[in-house]
């Protein structure tokens, strides 16, 4: 499994500025990853420094040992120089879902409503927290099942055309716990922690402006496809339309999240003037 | 320039003033001074199993010579190399030198299995001075030539710890027996009041002092023994008698009484003894002694310890030179390992010299030819070289090695400083105007109902519930504040609890992260 830098945006600005922020995130990033590949090679060097003024000692064998003093020396040089660089590089890459909730963030840019926001988070500081721990249960054999709910993607934002829409991506995972289990021969054995379950889920609310469209769904219902996503409910409450779309795929994309908002749409029809 | 960066140079900052500190320190006080014993080979020759070797002049030229002998033959070469005379006798062999006929040049005397019975045959200037077999001694294990007052007498001892004493012309003067069925193992020419002695030493640890006419002074007993070297270490005339015995013992007997002066356990058996001159100071003498583990102790005439080291194996021999030139001897080692070492005299600082590739046998260092040489011998051969002391070039001082390693740790620091900040974790993207201020603060309350409703529901255990309920009153309080500094009239919603300072709803009782009772 990858491992992804922790990283959690809350948003509330306008979408420019947001994805102008994301953007500025990813270049400070690549300054910070660059210049610690520019640096790599220092300790390196050091290193082989305090080598080599050692071996030269040995060569010259003089009493003293002061080129040996000097080759350890370098060495630890070598070694904090080593740690201190090591803590400060950018480390993992991003999840794969910063530049997907980037991405959606620049689609919409120019469908919010003037003067209002993007409101919502993406939080991408991994699922298997246990502040994301949605529930626990037992299953058949007695050992603890964990449900996590890791909403990586929330998004609130009144668009141009007067609707509201409301988007939740979130990751559910259903994992047996680790535990402990005695073999045939006696020795206790540590059963690692088990993916039972693992799917994505989309949850798209769009409150209509009945002043602009009047709903006519025609292609919403379960089962239909959007992308990655197929969806599970739809619902439609007066003037606001619920969907949940799922997909059993690890990583979505932005066109995944914007074909499901795009099916939404295609259930308005515009009233005419 | 951010906080770690300060941090950083601050850091490498005090360690290169530190490190420089120390690098003038050692520089100014001399305690970085270093140098090296380098060898080079004058000549060496082929020559097995060495059993005696000794630059002495015996030619009578004034300049050195090489004594070489081994179990069945000695040779003379000169400083050259180029052999002067050689002689072959049965096994085994005992050889010595001193001068026998008074010319004033050393001659050799051989103590070896002559047609029959043993017998001496002395050599003066590569020719036969004369030829005595000695009836009724056994096998040669060790002779000696004693310059008594009174006479020259070629001493020659036994397998079976007979003495035999034979005049200048070979005719025999005594003959005395030290203890019985055991062999010589060491003779002497021991001072009292000036006057030479006979120091005689059996294998099986029985030792005696006799005058010219082979009376016995007196008589010491201890365990096996190894060794036994008489010299006068205080200078007072009276020679100090240095034994080393199989069981790691070091004695040291007046030569006047037979008295012990000095005795101590070494914790190996001793096997080599000799006068070096180790501090410097001519007014004393001082030794050092090698053991069978290794062992190297250099001690004071009066038997303080001066310094201890170690080599690699069985210490076969100790030489003295010095080198430096600085008045006190260097001593020199040579192991059953092949290692050869010197130690500088006054601080015992070890230094290693080429090695061979078998034990060394016998080391003796004198002027030879054109300089001082050292003459090393190992079981397969014999190399004369010459030893140098050469002093460190000027790169190689602490002083130099500090700057070096500040300028490392100055660099690295810049390289360290000068790397862009990590971004952080946890950013807020968030426009700070009232309006923004206000869409937070609907989202939190939207936010917060949510959190209700999945735990409600029953899809968010209570923990988890509670930690993320705190979280959102946070920001709401946050938010709250911010709206107040922007001039915003909004009715609080939210205060701090007065014991775990977690932020409540207004209106409520009790604290929900803590159980405190609270009471607005």
């Amino acid at each position: 499994m990858t491992n992804y830098d922790p990283i959690y945006l809350s948003l509330n600005d306008n979408p420019r500025d947001i994805v102008s922020a994301l953007d500025d995130l990813t270049a400070r990033r690549n300054r910070t990853q660059s210049a610690y590949q520019e640096r790599a090679w220092l300790p390196t060097a050091i290193a082989l420094g305090g080598v080599f003024f050692c071996a030269l000692d040995f060569m010259l064998g003089y009493s003293g040992s002061f080129f040996i003093g000097l080759g350890a020396g370098l060495l630890v040089v070598a070694f904090v120089a080593w740690l201190v660089l090591r803590r400060r590089r950018a480390g993992q890459p991003l999840s794969p879902h910063f530049d997907t909730a980037r991405d959606v963030f620049y689609t919409l840019r120019d469908d919010v409503a003037p003067k209002k926001f993007f409101f919502g988070h993406v939080d991408l500081s991994g699922t298997q927290l246990p502040s994301k721990v949605a529930r626990t249960a037992t299953n058949a054999l007695g050992r603890q099942v964990s449900y996590y709910r890791d909403e990586w993607l929330s998004l609130k934002t009144k668009l141009y055309d007067g609707n509201m829409l409301r988007c939740s991506a979130q990751r559910r995972l259903k994992i047996r716990d680790s535990y402990l289990k005695r073999s045939m021969s006696g020795k206790m054995k540590m059963k690692s922690a088990l993916i039972k379950g693992d799917v994505q889920v989309l949850s798209v609310r769009l409150s209509v402006n009945p002043q602009v469209y009047t709903i006519a769904p025609h292609t919403l219902k379960p089962g239909a496809r959007a992308g990655r996503y197929t969806i599970a409910q739809c619902q439609i409450d007066g003037g606001i339309l619920n969907v949940v779309a799922q997909a059993q795929v690890g990583r979505i994309e932005a066109a995944d999240v914007l074909g499901v908002l795009r099916l939404l749409y295609d259930q308005l029809q515009r009233k005419t003037a | 320039m951010n906080p770690r960066a300060k941090s950083t140079w601050l850091a490498a900052g005090v360690l290169v003033a530190l490190i420089v500190g120390v690098a003038l320190l050692l520089t100014f006080t001399g305690g970085g001074d270093a140098a090296k014993f380098t060898t080079h080979e004058v000549w060496s020759q082929s020559m097995s199993n060495m059993q005696s070797l000794k630059i002495i002049d015996l030619t009578g030229d004034g300049q050195n010579d090489l004594f070489l002998q081994n179990e069945r033959s000695f040779k003379i070469v000169d400083a050259g190399g180029q052999e002067l005379q050689a002689h072959s006798f049965g096994t085994p062999l005992a050889t010595t030198m001193g001068d026998v006929n008074g010319d004033g040049v050393e001659d050799v005397a051989v103590f070896a299995p002559d047609s029959g019975d043993p017998g001496v045959i002395v050599f003066s200037q590569n020719e036969q001075l004369w030829r005595h077999p000695i009836e009724q001694v056994g096998s040669p294990a060790r002779a000696a030539v004693i310059r008594f007052p009174e006479q020259t007498l070629v001493i020659a001892g036994d397998e079976g710890g007979k003495l035999v004493a034979l005049d200048a012309t070979g005719q025999e003067v005594w003959r005395a027996e030290l203890s019985r069925g055991d062999a010589i193992r060491g003779l002497d020419d021991p001072r009292i009041d000036g006057q030479i002695h006979l120091a005689a030493a059996n294998h099986d640890g029985h030792v005696a002092l006799y005058d010219v006419t082979g009376e016995t002074l007196w008589t010491y007993s201890t365990g096996v023994l190894r060794r036994l070297r008489a010299y006068d270490l205080d200078g007072d005339g009276n020679s100090e008698i240095l034994l080393g015995t199989d069981n790691g013992q070091l004695i040291m007997l007046a030569a006047a009484t037979g008295k012990e002066l000095f005795k101590q356990r070494l914790g190996q058996a001793v096997t080599e003894i000799r006068e070096v001159e180790v501090d410097g100071n001519p007014s004393a003498r001082e030794f050092v002694v090698g053991g069978k583990e290794g062992g190297v102790w250099a001690f004071t005439s009066s038997g303080t310890e001066l310094w201890s080291s170690n080599v690699a194996d069985k210490v076969n021999e100790i030489a003295a030179w010095d080198i430096d030139q600085d008045g006190a001897a260097e001593t020199i080692i040579g192991d059953d390992s092949g290692s050869v070492v010197v130690f500088v005299g006054k601080t015992g600082a070890r230094f290693d010299l080429s090695g061979h590739s078998s034990a060394i046998l016998r080391i003796d260092a004198e002027k030879l030819g054109d300089g001082r040489r050292a003459v090393i011998a190992d079981s397969r051969a014999v190399q004369v070289l010459s030893i140098e002391k050469e002093t460190a070039p000027f790169f190689y001082s602490p002083l130099i090695v500090g700057l070096i390693l500040s300028a490392v740790i100055l660099v690295a620091a810049w390289f360290v400083a000068s790397i862009p900040e990590k971004p952080a974790e946890r950013i807020a993207i968030e426009d700070q105007s009232t309006e923004g201020l206000l869409a937070q603060r609907r989202m939190l309350h939207e936010n917060i109902a949510d959190v209700e409703r999945m735990k409600q529901a029953g899809e968010m255990p209570p923990e988890v519930y509670l930690a993320r309920l705190k979280e959102l009153r946070a920001e709401l309080a946050d938010n709250e504040a911010s709206l107040k500094k922007a001039g915003v009239k909004i009715e609080a919603e939210t205060m701090k609890c007065p014991n775990c300072a977690g932020t409540l709803p207004l209106g409520v009782d009790r604290c929900d992260y803590c159980g405190q009772i609270v009471i607005t």
